[in-house]
């Protein structure tokens, strides 16, 4: 069953974390910048979804499948992509989706796949999950509902070890041997704020990655695991490139200083509410950029419950974006999109501007 | 030393400082207990390849970490009295003038001070290093046996302190002493009648150092060994002992029993009174308020540690909070609860105890990031990284004439606002001489803010004061170096305020390094330290 779904409403009820100057909250650490979303308390179900990362065991009988068991009496949401990275004698593997388990139930994926070439081996009852760079998500989710063979993840996994210099092939545990002490430093630049709901990530101030988790508990479960794992690889990748903050406070003071006769320090505030102002303008608009983007959803029935009333999956596609959503009666469980790596957003620019101007344009008439 | 040797020599001795003062053997939220340890270790080698003294210098400092100072120790140790070279104090001073022994105690007692487990764990770490030599012996001996209160450790660390005098005596020397020890304590408060040979060996390996009479001695050595079958100790001469005699087959009324080992006792099937008291939960809970309720011989700052578990127990127990001398348990008491009038007038009064004598600056400006990351994180026990920044700053603010506080008013660490904040603050009759940042180093706003802030106003205002990054991260960082805010910034990293005149002092020494050093070493000169605290033994 094919669909659509507006970005407005896949993200409806959320809004981003601000300052108590009403400045969105960017965090920063080189060319990469997130800013966390919030919701009012009655719409993060805390008490409804079990911690993904405690109350499943992961197994598998067969290359290019996973299982799930789901040990407590609560519903559990699968964040999206997550490997198991075992010590046991078994091959490593990987989601290529997110995924939901109803209570005491187990469920297989099919379309699952290894992300350790050579080894060989099955894993069962292991609890030793990671998240899959944000960087293989676009290639992950166009492999949705590929049940034959095992090697869905293999090019992503080629595609990081090139991207971050990691010479991984088709072994993702490579990635994370070269880097793990750089990633965990990494979780330190930043701080989840209360209530946190949601994350959206810019890199060169372009939105490359959006998640919407179920409740505040969830996000707090899975922050470190997502900020480590899951959006590092950008950091791991800016930092090769050589990429640097720009020094915008002393751009914004040496402007301000040509017109204004201040004291320094009414200068130096000035600047930098600036600054941040200015931060929070391109954010803004990044983000407004997005609000007029529709996406084709499809169903994706391959290990998600089928019973009438259990949340539904739907993989998103839209120009230059990709992702899921787990949705139920409306209501949005768990977002997640990415942009495609070889999207420019200018071209959505164009088009978006066009549009606009198609609005403004009356209906011939003479 | 020559001037290359000096560089050399003062680069080592600032990393050194920022390690000993940092570094602790449990992982922390920043790196693996695996990195810490290996960078102390390092550390400590490149120290002693320059000169074997700078180690010791540096452990006996205020504020080295335990583990810092344990591996010092266990190094110089293993090295034994002659390997190593000294290039900065005089050899013969060092050897023959008993430096060497002064250097060593002054590091032991400074170990000491963070409690005496961490020299037990230190001469248990001696058996798997499997160091033994004459000077270690009898710098263990001298220590356990010259301990003031040997009663009371002998009953709380029996097992430990036995495991270390089994491998210090030799397991042969051991089972000497205690035959010796149960011939002549059956005899029942006789002196003691013995061969020479018996004598000689008493003498030299307990009387030595032991400040009692030799049925004493014997009667605890037997104790720690357990072979204190049929000994009788009074309740005149062994006031604690005598307790735990009793406690074995009743516990109830102890009062002069640590917890711990009173619930070591009663969780054994063995105890008489186990199946009427710890067989089950209900049972264990009641016997646990009961021990919570008596014991008496709880340290304050433990007791001020359980605050929570107490009033869990149902315990009504009132702690002269007054007493403590531990900032992190009365901090952490007060994040979990509340902070009463009691534990903030208890806080002051510590901070004023601590705070830095000779402070070199009288006006200062301190900020501190309230930000969710200084909360810690599962690898670090939770608020410590806070409880550490507000504790200094109060600290500070005792040390100096007048200060200025800010704090990070959102969750997020926005220091260039707080910056600014403190500017607006500044009495323009008492300008800052420093500004101190407390904080882990990672801002959010954007990298490098807070230095691009802080540049701007130095170099617009003209004004040379030294702002200093505090962060309470207690880690040895890759390279000694924590998360800086920035180059203009100096950065150090802290586990306790004792440890910031040290650091402070580290970056003066930059000034004159030969100064510092010899100052140094007339300190310990000046250390009343001994071996033994009945005679002074020459190796």
């Amino acid at each position: 069953m094919n669909t659509t779904r507006d970005f407005t409403e896949l993200l409806k009820g959320c809004r981003p974390v601000k300052d108590s100057d009403g400045n969105i909250i960017v965090q920063s650490i080189m060319n990469m910048q997130i800013v966390c979303l919030t919701t009012d308390a009655e719409f993060s179900l805390d008490s409804r979804f079990a911690n993904p990362l405690t109350s499943l065991t992961a197994g598998n009988s067969s290359y290019g499948q996973m299982s799930f068991t789901n040990k407590e009496n609560k519903e559990v949401i699968l964040p999206a992509q997550m490997a198991v990275m075992t010590k046991q004698s078994a091959q490593n593997h990987g989601m290529v989706k997110a995924g939901y388990i109803e209570p005491r139930a187990q469920t297989t994926y099919h379309d699952a796949g290894c992300v350790q070439g050579g080894q060989t081996g099955y894993f069962r009852g292991t609890q030793e999950f990671r998240m899959i760079p944000v960087t293989m998500r676009e290639m992950l989710w166009d492999a949705v509902g590929q049940t034959s063979g095992h090697g869905n993840i293999y090019p992503a996994i080629q595609k990081l070890g090139v991207d971050t210099q990691s010479g991984a092939g088709n072994y993702l545990n490579v990635y994370f041997d070269k880097y793990d002490k750089k990633l965990e430093q990494f979780i330190a630049h930043f701080e989840r704020p209360r209530d946190l709901i949601g994350i959206i990530v810019l890199i060169d101030s372009e939105i490359v990655a959006v998640d919407k988790f179920p409740s505040f508990t969830y996000a707090e479960q899975v922050w470190d695991l997502m900020i480590r794992d899951c959006y590092g690889a950008l950091a791991i990748m800016s930092e090769l490139k050589n990429k640097t903050t720009v020094n915008e406070f002393t751009l914004s003071y040496e402007e301000l200083k040509k017109n204004h006769q201040d004291n320094i320090i009414d200068l130096l505030e000035k600047a930098l509410k600036r600054t941040k102002k200015s931060m929070t303008d391109s954010v803004q608009e990044k983000i407004q950029e997005l609000l007029e983007m529709t996406f084709d959803a499809k169903l994706d029935t391959e290990g998600q419950a089928s019973g009438a009333r259990a949340p539904k999956s739907y993989v998103l596609k839209a120009d230059g974006y990709v992702g899921q959503v787990i949705t139920e009666n409306e209501f949005n469980h768990l977002v997640s999109v990415v942009k495609r790596d070889r999207f420019d957003p200018n071209a959505l620019r164009e088009v978006n501007e066009l549009r606009k101007k198609a609005r403004r344009q009356d209906r011939f008439s003479l | 030393m020559t001037q290359k040797m000096l560089v050399s020599v003062k680069q080592s001795l600032i990393e050194g400082l920022t390690i000993a003062s940092g570094a602790k053997s449990s992982a922390t939220y920043y790196h693996g207990k695996d990195e810490q340890m290996k960078a102390i270790q390092t550390q400590i080698r490149n120290l002693y390849k320059l000169s074997k003294e700078l180690p010791l210098i540096i452990a006996s400092q205020k504020g080295a970490t335990g583990r810092f100072v344990s591996e010092v120790l266990l190094n110089e140790f293993k090295q034994t009295l002659r390997g190593g070279a000294c290039n900065i104090v005089n050899p013969i001073d060092w050897y023959d003038n008993g430096l060497s022994d002064k250097a060593v105690l002054s590091a032991l007692n400074n170990l000491g001070e963070n409690g005496l487990p961490y020299v037990l764990r230190l001469f248990v770490d001696l058996k798997d290093a499997k160091v033994n030599n004459e000077r270690t012996r009898k710098i263990v001996l001298g220590f356990i046996w010259g301990q003031d209160n040997l009663e009371f450790y002998a009953m709380k660390y029996r097992n430990k302190i036995a495991q270390i005098l089994r491998h210090t005596y030799g397991v042969k020397k051991t089972s000497i002493l205690l035959s010796i020890a149960q011939k002549q304590v059956n005899i029942h408060g006789a002196n003691l009648v013995g061969t020479q040979k018996e004598i000689g060996i008493v003498n030299d390996a307990v009387l030595k150092y032991f400040n009692g009479d030799s049925v004493r001695a014997f009667k605890l050595l037997l104790f720690l060994f357990k072979k204190d079958a049929g000994v009788t100790y009074s309740e005149a001469e062994f006031s604690l002992l005598s307790e735990y005699q009793k406690a074995q087959t009743d516990i109830t009324g102890v009062r002069n029993v640590p917890e711990e080992v009173l619930l070591g006792l009663i969780s054994s099937v063995r105890h008489p009174q186990y199946h009427t008291m710890w067989a089950t939960e209900l049972q264990k809970e009641a016997t646990k308020a009961m021990i919570r309720k008596n014991v008496q011989v709880t340290s304050v700052n433990q007791q001020v540690r359980q605050t929570k578990s107490t009033a869990k127990l149902g315990v009504e127990k009132t702690v002269d909070v007054q007493k403590a001398t531990d900032f992190l348990a009365l901090y952490k008491t007060g994040y979990e609860n509340t902070f009463t009038a009691e534990l903030k007038s208890a806080i002051d009064k510590l901070a004023e105890k601590k705070k830095i004598q000779g402070f070199f600056y009288q006006n200062i400006g301190v900020i501190v990031d309230d930000s969710i990351s200084m909360t810690g994180n599962k690898n670090e026990s939770k608020n410590t990284p806070r409880a550490i920044a507000d504790f200094t700053a109060k600290v500070l603010g005792k040390s100096a004439q007048n200060a200025v506080v800010v704090k990070t008013s959102d969750v997020f660490t926005d220091l260039a606002t707080s910056f600014i904040e403190l500017l607006k603050k500044e009495d323009a009759g008492k300008l800052y001489d420093a500004i101190f940042i407390l904080t882990d180093g990672y801002e959010n706003a954007y990298d490098g803010l807070t230095n691009e802030v802080i540049q701007i106003w130095k170099a617009e205002t003209g004004r040379v004061i030294p702002t200093f990054q505090i962060s309470p991260i207690t880690s040895a960082e890759v390279g000694a170096n924590v998360r800086k805010l920035g180059q203009g910034v100096v950065t150090m990293a802290i586990n306790n305020p004792v440890a910031l005149q040290p650091q402070i002092t580290a970056r003066l020494l930059e000034i004159d390094t030969k100064m510092w050093l010899e100052n140094q070493v007339l300190a310990l000169e000046a250390a009343p330290v001994k071996r033994t605290k009945k005679i002074s033994v020459n190796v």
